[in-house]
């Protein structure tokens, strides 16, 4: 099995449907961010879609000592916020409906989803009444499974001030879950 | 500083696991002891293992559609390659046209005694009638007409036309020209 890195050098070399295998990767990765950040199933499909073409267009530049997965998050997690910047002030619980089914309907066992669907429905409301970049970091540690120094890169910024945004969402998370 | 307290600021390595050991094993201890501090932990690994469960799988419509405009974006930078593979080959081609082609004297400086700063150019006598001499500086001298002095060059070559060449053989000689620039051997 290829590494994304050689499979990014194949597909530079012009090896037909390459990429391909990259998108089945990390797609699911992707999307789930963006599903997170945006709560808007057709918006999330249409920022992961960008995210993996921006990221062919600029294949040239992909840095190969660089995880590709981070790199596919770090334009994903640029995305996600220019249209959370674009659309603020707009009320998103229309669609959290839909967007707890498609949890339940993708991962989750029947008999499991009855039980998880209300702490799933509750949590996705608390995490949306948190600041954008406290849900960004947020998900890239708990749902990515990011390491600190990886959110660092992703997010460019100092090691110190993802330690202090990830600590002040956590308890901001935790203050909103329990005791709403 | 309470047991409390010592708890509290390791919270966020003890919830990673990237605690040392001892610094682990005293806040294991503590959270046995103290239900409010326990309790506190319990709640963050709980939102920890659910945020776990908001990953979904991408819909196969999306993947299918992100690969076939993949594709597509292929076929374009294909094309993109080639173009600028095109547009290069013609730079390169206006360039040394402009900067070997030979370089006619003007007929203004045709008079008894010329000297010329041909700056790595050939200089081309072509058809006029020189009755002084010719001086090259930095170039080499191609004479097609008449000189009836002495002929100089200095850092170049001199050579004449002894018959007229056919459109062709000025190709040839054109990139010969150019080989020997690049290489400093013959290109026949």
């Amino acid at each position: 099995m290829f590494s994304d890195q050689e499979i990014v050098k194949m597909t530079i070399k012009g090896k037909k449907d390459s990429f391909n295998e990259l998108v089945m990767r990390h797609s699911s990765k992707v999307y789930s961010l963006c599903l997170r950040m945006l709560k808007d199933p057709l918006e999330a499909e249409d920022v992961t879609q960008e995210t993996f073409l921006r990221a062919y267009r600029a294949l040239d530049t992909y840095n190969s000592n660089y995880s590709f997965r981070n790199w596919l998050l770090k334009i994903a997690s640029n995305l996600c916020i220019d249209r959370v910047r674009q659309r603020k002030g707009i009320s998103f619980t229309d669609t959290d409906d839909e967007l707890i089914n498609y949890t339940q309907s993708s991962f989750v066992s029947p008999e499991k989803a009855t039980i998880d669907k209300e702490n799933i429905e509750k949590l996705t409301e608390a995490l949306y009444t948190l600041p954008v970049r406290y849900q960004l970091v947020l998900l890239l540690r708990y749902l990515e499974g990011l390491k600190y120094e990886e959110i660092a890169n992703v997010l460019e910024e100092p090691l110190g001030t993802i330690k202090t945004q990830l600590h002040r969402a956590r308890k901001l998370l935790k203050e909103r879950y329990f005791n709403d | 500083m309470s047991d409390c307290d010592y708890v509290q600021i390791r919270l966020d390595d003890y919830i990673d696991g990237t605690l040392p050991a001892l610094e682990d094993r005293k806040v294991r201890a503590h959270l046995l002891a103290c239900s409010k501090c326990s309790k506190e932990v319990e709640q963050l690994f709980f939102l920890e293992e659910n945020i776990e469960k908001l990953m979904v799988k991408a819909p196969d419509s999306l993947v299918s559609q992100i690969q076939e405009e993949a594709a597509k974006e292929g076929k374009w930078r294909k094309r993109r390659f080639q173009r600028i593979i095109q547009w290069s080959v013609a730079a390169i081609l206006i360039f040394g046209i402009i900067y070997y082609y030979p370089r006619a004297i003007p007929s203004e400086n045709i008079g008894d005694t010329v000297a010329i700063h041909s700056r790595g150019k050939k200089v081309i006598v072509d058809g006029d009638s020189l009755s002084g001499d010719l001086t090259v500086v930095g170039g080499d001298v191609y004479v097609q007409g008449e000189i009836k002095g002495n002929i100089t060059s200095i850092d170049g070559q001199v050579s004449a036309m002894v018959e007229n060449k056919s459109l062709w053989e000025r190709f040839v000689g054109f990139w010969d020209t150019i080989y020997q620039r690049i290489t400093g051997g013959d290109l026949l």
